[in-house]
């Protein structure tokens, strides 16, 4: 390690910022081939120190810095060395060692940005020079910040009450966590409590769901919030302030016990949103039979009252006064220290014939409390003597094939006699292998072909065209009394406003993205938000609850209770006197950091960024970035441009 | 060696820094020709910074930061690319190669993206030759190489009771700015019997040998109205600050150019092609264009001739104080009469004589603003009906109050009109068209980050016609880049 010190002190212009001190480091034979560090060095600075250092970030030249500045009684540095990537923080934490403020550090990106840039070495360090002096600029303008720091809280959101979303409350809760499971709907479990039977070994979806419900609806450390709807987030991980409008659901659900008298006394039908368009039901009652919590809904929209008329029957016929007629929405604000999204996706459509239904409706029909009483209906409102199952969804991967699969098996249970066909040739898929042969051993045909043109209404049942997409043979028509087809899932109503209020992600196809991170599964591009389940498509159950649960343990390993979150050192300054209240940077800041009070805007330090865009925004010179001034940029600019004219 | 492009380079920390330092640890090959200033987020660039690089000497500046729907702030880069595209529009009117302002996107590991951009950029630049808009286009008229002229405040004249001598005069101006002065009513009277009027040529006889012949600073205020625009102005202004003690630049025009600075946006040459040839409805067979020599009955005629671009008062000589406005209204005026001709102490000089407080805070519209303002649909005056009561932005239509100084109630928006900032920015704001620039094009997010994105942005800020003349109406001449940069 060699050090070479040049010439003491110069003077130092800048008098009123303390002493600067400007320090070149040859990063050991990194840098000087190209940029002539010799050349800067003796060139004239309004520094009151400049020296070079062989190895300014090694151990011994941190400790050489450290003296200099003390010796030198430098206030200020600029560093003309590596990236700032790689060394500001080593450098800040030197200067705070010598009881100076990390944020008097400039440094100059000699190496990456100039040095292994190549080219002409006179040109190169002449830019060099003009890149010094905009530090020094910038440097004589810096201020200090003061560390700040914030309680987290250890509290956690989850929205959504399906699989996911219960996996990712009950992992949470398991450790003592508060959560807040907010959910769209009056109901918890989401589409997987409305199965009768999963994937692979048909086992009883309520007999494992309702257990898990049961846990999650009294344990005291979770809170259920339905018909919930997220309105407003602002925060950063570890403080995330949500704002939650919660419908009326007309019931109150201390009172009711289910019972249905409300149901039966009702003189509307209308269709029953729950029965994947088979059934009609009242405008209240319970949303299914067996649903959790178990408690009726009055639906303002279906009621008479809602269309003007006056009607109190359902409220007469309730044995326990649980109907409120007059039930109003009410806001609700929570603050939690990270949010996990889990809002699931809806169910895949299918055109419009008699005896060609969606995959979900067999669902729905197959489960003995569903709409059919599970009952199997195809064309014409007959029992089908033949069923021909087939996807039309290239994009979930295997998934429409298990679930193909999966139905076949329960059909052709409940329908021994009947023909039970699945297209796709889903025993040539690798994944699907093993069980397309145990179906196929059932009795059930497997054949290839895939869906190639919409199913038509013939002879009484469906014709279906088919191709095999891989081979170019000709198509081939099947018949069926009913055609099952299993559309692409989409995403759930409401998802493109959520992303927005959530500011993650979304893909092509609408649903939720996540960072793809391998070692962060779930964690989206904001931290502290997590997105579990098919909110971020559609994914077999096991992996919605295992995503549930996954996002539950890093939000175990980041957010510990009694912690506290530095607040954002470059947070947004609004200087009061120069603001108008016109509302621009409000507007502009993606985090609500910003809000008007009294017709001035104030930062709300706790939610910002630092990113600075309000500064820009600002047509007053009222908002100021710290670290990022106005005058700081502009003596930036200046400098880079008045220093001697190269080439 | 020819002239290397400088190119001055706001990098965003989270994606495009990176990449030009992964750029250089792959050892490519980048032109030496990026002088680059980090910044947290794109969305941190001001439309000023821009100018002001390419004021200062820039040839070429490159904004570049993550790829849209990859911000860590979420859509600071959508902001920038809004600014951007609205931008680049004002920068052609003014004669400013789109090629020299690029916006672009290089993720952290596009090292070669970003070393392409650099290569691409510096070799539009070296097509394209130097801008260097500091050492021609800021060059005034030939006189102005001499600098404001120095004058020697006087102490007042002691134990003398005399009325103060008071000048009104105009240069390059419509005429508003005198029937503001009218517009003081009965306070007119008042004022003129409290005053010596010394020259006023709209409405009393005066030769400039009359004002020649009054001793240097024998005028106690002289109120000069419109931007200096030909010869004759630049002798009357440098006469004027001669014999007055205290000159005041009277109107938007004096103060900042005004609408006549827009002629800034033309080459002088062009501006006379123009007016006395190109028309249809003209005849001037001959071609003779102002200040060409005519011989009439003997003597040698001319008329004064355009200066290279119009300037502020405040450019040709020091001004101690501004009355803005287009016109200044009567409030105002009266207020300026009071302070600068009545007993009380004078305000600090160099004031401009209206709060420094944006027009918003008084506006009568303010309580209807929306919590959120969101402009996703651009809507003209003339072609959209306007609720009468609602905010101007919260309706897509351009209004400059926010960043406009107060002072001119009841104004345009008082009478359905959005404001067009003829008051001026702020105290302290450079430039107040780039500052209203980039508060309006932040407000253009159409559906927000989950919507339409970059495209959409962009066509939507493509649909803002003349930007220029939309955000430098009245203050073309006094903005960073006042003028066009090269002959056309």
């Amino acid at each position: 390690v060699t050090v070479r010190e040049t010439r003491g002190d110069q003077g130092d212009p800048a008098s009123a910022a303390g002493r600067t001190g400007l320090f070149f480091c040859r990063c050991g034979p990194n840098l000087g081939t190209v940029v002539r560090i010799g050349e800067l060095e003796a060139a004239r600075w309004p520094a009151a120190d400049v020296a070079t250092h062989g190895v300014l970030c090694s151990p011994e030249g941190q400790a050489w810095l450290a003296e200099r500045i003390r010796s030198r009684g430098l206030a200020r540095v600029v560093i003309a060395a590596c990236s700032p990537r790689e060394h500001e923080h080593t450098f800040r934490k030197v200067l705070a060692g010598t009881g100076r403020s990390p944020w008097h550090l400039a440094m100059v990106n000699l190496r990456e940005q100039v040095e292994w840039q190549g080219g002409d070495p006179a040109a190169a360090t002449a830019r060099a020079g003009r890149l010094v002096s905009a530090a020094l600029a910038r440097v004589a303008l810096q201020r200090a910040i003061p560390a700040e720091e914030v309680e987290v809280s250890a509290d956690v959101l989850v929205l959504g009450g399906g699989a996911a979303g219960l996996s990712a409350a009950l992992t949470l809760a398991g450790r003592g966590r508060k959560v807040i499971v907010a959910e769209r709907a009056f109901v918890l479990g989401g589409l997987a409590n409305q199965l009768d039977a999963v994937f692979p070994d048909l086992e009883c979806a309520s007999c494992f769901l309702e257990p898990v419900l049961d846990r999650v609806l009294h344990d005291p450390r979770v809170e259920v919030l339905t018909g919930a709807e997220v309105r407003r987030v602002r925060g950063a991980a570890g403080r995330f302030e949500v704002d939650l409008e919660l419908r009326p659901r007309g019931v109150d659900p201390a009172a009711c016990l289910g019972c249905g008298a409300c149901a039966a006394a009702c003189p509307v039908e209308r269709p029953d949103p729950w029965s994947a368009g088979l059934g009609r039901a009242r405008a209240v009652g319970l949303p299914y039979p067996g649903c959790l919590p178990h408690v009726s809904v009055l639906d303002a929209d279906a009621c008479l009252r809602g269309r003007g008329q006056g009607c109190e029957l359902c409220a007469q016929a309730c044995a326990f006064g649980a109907v409120r007629l007059d039930d109003a929405p009410r806001a609700r604000t929570v603050t939690v220290g990270a949010v996990v999204v889990a809002t699931g996706h809806a169910p895949g459509e299918v055109p419009e014939v008699d005896g060609v239904v969606s995959s979900w409706r067999l669902e729905r029909m197959l489960h003995p409390d569903g709409p059919t009483r599970g009952a199997v209906v195809g064309a014409g409102g007959r029992t089908p003597a033949s069923v021909l199952l087939v996807a039309d969804a290239d994009e979930d991967g295997d998934l429409p094939g298990r679930e193909l699969l999966k139905l076949a098996r329960i059909v052709k249970t409940r329908l021994p006699a009947a023909r039970v066909t699945v297209a796709g040739g889903l025993d040539r898929i690798p994944a699907l292998r093993r069980d397309a042969a145990a179906v196929a051993r059932e009795g059930i045909a497997l054949v290839p072909g895939r869906l190639a043109a919409p199913p038509l209404a013939a002879g009484g049942g469906v014709a279906v065209r088919l191709a095999d997409g891989a081979g170019g043979a000709p198509e081939a028509v099947a018949h069926a009394d009913l055609v099952v087809i299993h559309g692409a899932g989409r995403p759930a109503d409401g998802t493109a406003d959520l992303a927005r209020l959530l500011r993650i992600a979304t893909g092509d196809r609408g649903f939720l993205l996540d960072r793809a991170s391998p070692f962060e599964p779930t964690a989206t591009r904001i931290a502290g938000i997590y997105v579990a389940g098919a909110a971020a498509g559609p994914r077999p159950l096991a992996d919605a609850i295992r995503d549930g649960a996954a996002a539950a343990g890093l939000v175990h390993a980041s957010l510990v209770p009694g912690e506290k979150r530095a607040l954002e050192p470059l947070a947004a300054e609004i200087d009061a006197a120069r603001c108008g209240g016109c509302g621009v940077c409000v507007s502009t800041c993606a985090f609500g950091a910003l809000v008007l009070r009294d017709g001035k805007a104030i930062v709300e330090a706790v939610h910002c960024r630092g990113c600075g865009g309000c500064a820009a925004a600002c047509p007053t010179g009222a908002a100021a970035a710290r670290h990022f001034t106005r005058a700081q940029l502009e003596a930036e600019i200046s400098a880079l441009l008045s220093s001697g004219r190269d080439g | 060696m020819a002239h290397e492009p400088r190119i001055v380079a706001f990098l965003c920390n989270g994606c495009a820094y990176q990449a030009a330092d992964r750029a250089g640890q792959a050892k490519l090959d980048i032109p030496q020709t990026l002088l680059t200033i980090r910044v947290m987020c794109t969305g941190r660039v001001e439309p000023a910074f821009v100018l002001r690089a390419f004021r200062e000497g820039a040839d070429g500046v490159l904004v570049a930061g993550c790829h849209p729907g990859d911000c860590q702030y979420v859509d600071g880069n959508l902001r920038a690319a809004a600014r951007h595209a609205v931008l680049v529009e004002a920068l052609a009117q003014a004669g400013i190669e789109p090629e020299r302002l690029r916006l672009a996107w290089a993720s952290g590991s596009e090292a070669e993206r970003f070393a392409e951009i650099v290569r691409e950029m510096t070799e539009a630049l070296r097509a394209l030759g130097p801008l260097e808009y500091g050492r021609r286009a800021l060059e005034g008229a030939g006189p102005l190489a001499a600098g404001p002229v120095q004058v020697q405040v006087q102490v007042q004249d002691q134990g003398q009771v005399r009325k103060p001598k008071v000048a009104f005069y105009w240069n390059a101006s419509c005429g508003g700015c005198e029937e503001a002065v009218v517009d003081l009513g009965e306070g007119l009277a008042d004022l003129l019997a409290k005053v010596d009027v010394v020259l006023w040529p709209v409405a009393l006889d005066f030769k400039r040998r009359d004002v020649e012949a009054i001793p240097d600073g024998g005028i106690d205020v002289a109120f000069v109205n419109g931007a200096v625009r030909v010869t004759e102005q630049d002798e009357w202004a440098r006469l004027l600050r001669r014999k007055a003690r205290t000159v005041v630049a009277f109107g938007a025009c004096a103060h900042l150019g005004g609408v006549v600075g827009l002629g800034n946006l033309s080459e002088p040459a062009d501006l006379l092609e123009a007016a006395y040839r190109a028309p249809a409805s003209i005849s001037n067979p001959e071609g003779p264009l102002p200040g060409d020599p005519v011989r009439e009955g003997g003597h040698d005629l001319s008329l004064p001739v355009l200066l290279p671009r119009t300037l502020p008062l405040g450019e040709v000589v020091e001004v101690d104080y501004v009355i803005p406005g287009c016109p200044p209204s009567p409030a105002i005026v009266a207020a300026a009469a009071e302070q600068l001709l009545g007993a009380g102490p004078r305000p600090p000089r160099g004031a401009v004589l209206a709060p420094s407080a944006s027009l918003c805070e008084t506006c009568p519209r303010k309580d209807s603003k929306p919590e959120r303002l969101e402009v996703s649909a651009l809507r003209r005056l003339a072609t959209s009906a306007v609720d009468p009561e609602r905010c101007f932005l919260a309706q897509g239509l351009v209004c400059l109050g926010p960043g406009t100084r107060q002072g001119c109630q009841p104004g345009c928006v008082e009478v359905g009109m959005p404001c067009r900032g003829c008051f001026g920015p702020l105290d302290g704001v450079r430039d107040g068209g780039a500052a209203m620039l980039s508060a309006y094009a932040s407000l253009i997010v159409p559906g927000g980050p989950a919507g339409g994105g970059e495209e959409a942005v962009k066509a939507l800020a493509a649909q803002l016609p003349d930007p220029a003349g939309t955000f430098w109406r009245y203050s073309f001449a006094a903005g960073l880049l006042p003028r066009r940069p090269r002959t056309t």
